[in-house]
């Protein structure tokens, strides 16, 4: 059983977890799917104090002498489960703004290309489009 | 779209990331080695002049708004490539190590139609510049894992100085290379994919001025970063042979 102390510190810590992932979450400043794993996180320091002699047994039956050690054995596989989702979201990332930093580049180079051959003979460009001009529009 | 030529119509692709103090001599050289090749360095976000440098040398400049590594800078080269319909690309540093008599050598090989992508190797040719001992012995390794995979000698699996045909640059410029450094796993990647590739003797030197990108720790974390590419591509075989490719 743990300290009575410890399980009151414990379920503050949940609360704020929760409180503040949904707050977060409703500011849209933290997405969902990043949000999910945090919940449940606070859910177990929230409700894991209170039903502690339930942790107990559970840690026993696992062959646990010391029931805390199941507290933080749960904590470091949620730590980890965070991080390793936070990996995958990097990868992601660095392959979409790769793409998108090749096609910037590229547009640019692009662009620049269009300016200078405009600058150096500039054209008559049609005003529209399909190619047509704005005093050739037939008028139906 | 550029207009038909009765040529074709060749390019070459140069990485480059701060290199200002190398583009003059090395443009210099290859419109002499290699006259009627476009150019496009594609500036991998230099902090120097490398973009005005390579423009003021006229070259086509593709200027990428961060850092994105060599395999991401080659990879826009390949991308410019085949949306400017070029039948063959040549890639090639910018830091002088690749000497563009090669070039022609590379791309002849392609031009006979045998291979699809040609690497230039400086073990088959000559090597004057020395390499970290770590490296080089992870080099040989790799050399030896891809030619017995491959059923052909491979020397210089790393060489970056390589020609490529429209297939193989279709094949790589959306998917399917690295954002790194290309290397032993790509070629396995290409031979599982059913492309052909060969060496071809060619020489390198050492870099004119500026820090090489192989040094310090790095070596070691590359050893280690190639046995797992090595290993993915093993286990990946089956998608290499129906990769996405573009039409």
């Amino acid at each position: 059983m743990i300290d009575p102390r410890s399980r009151l510190l414990l379920f503050l810590m949940g609360l704020a977890v929760l409180i503040l992932v949904i707050n977060l979450v409703r500011k849209r400043q933290l997405q969902e799917r990043y949000a999910l794993l945090w919940l449940l996180a606070g859910l177990v320091l929230t409700l894991a104090p209170l039903f502690s002699n339930v942790l107990d047994r559970i840690a026993y039956a696992l062959g646990i002498d010391y029931p805390p050690a199941l507290l933080l054995l749960l904590a470091i596989i949620g730590l980890m489960l965070i991080i390793f989702q936070l990996s995958l979201a990097i990868s992601h990332n660095s392959d979409q703004l790769k793409v998108l930093s090749q096609e910037l580049g590229l547009l640019r180079q692009q662009l620049d290309k269009l300016q200078r051959e405009q600058v150096a003979q500039p054209e008559h460009l049609p005003d529209n489009e399909d190619g047509t001009d704005a005093d050739q529009i037939p008028y139906v | 779209m550029p207009p038909e030529t009765p040529f074709p119509h060749r390019l070459i692709i140069m990485p480059a990331h701060n290199e200002a103090g190398n583009l003059p001599r090395v443009i210099a050289e290859i419109r002499v080695a290699a006259p009627g090749y476009d150019l496009v360095v594609i500036d991998d976000g230099s902090t120097d002049r490398t973009a005005a440098v390579a423009a003021s040398l006229g070259a086509a400049v593709v200027t990428l708004p961060v850092n994105l590594g060599y395999g991401g800078a080659v990879q826009t080269g390949f991308r410019y490539a085949v949306r400017h319909d070029y039948d063959l690309a040549v890639v090639m540093d910018a830091d002088g190590q690749h000497d563009p008599a090669g070039v022609n050598l590379l791309a002849n090989a392609v031009d006979k139609g045998e291979v699809d992508v040609a690497v230039g190797s400086r073990f088959r040719g000559r090597m004057d510049y020395h390499q970290p001992w770590v490296k080089r012995i992870g080099m040989s390794v790799f050399a030896w894992t891809v030619s017995r995979i491959t059923r052909r000698e491979v020397t210089d699996p790393t060489s970056g100085y390589q020609a490529l045909n429209r297939a193989a640059l279709r094949f790589f410029a959306y998917d399917n290379y690295p954002s790194d450094y290309p290397d032993a796993d790509t070629l396995l990647v290409l031979h599982y994919a059913g492309f052909r590739v060969s060496e071809i003797p060619v020489t390198m030197r050492e870099r004119i001025s500026g820090v090489s990108m192989h040094s310090g720790w790095k070596p070691i974390y590359y050893v280690l970063k190639m046995w797992l590419a090595i290993g993915i591509v093993l286990l990946r075989q089956g998608t290499h042979a129906s990769a996405h490719r573009v039409d």
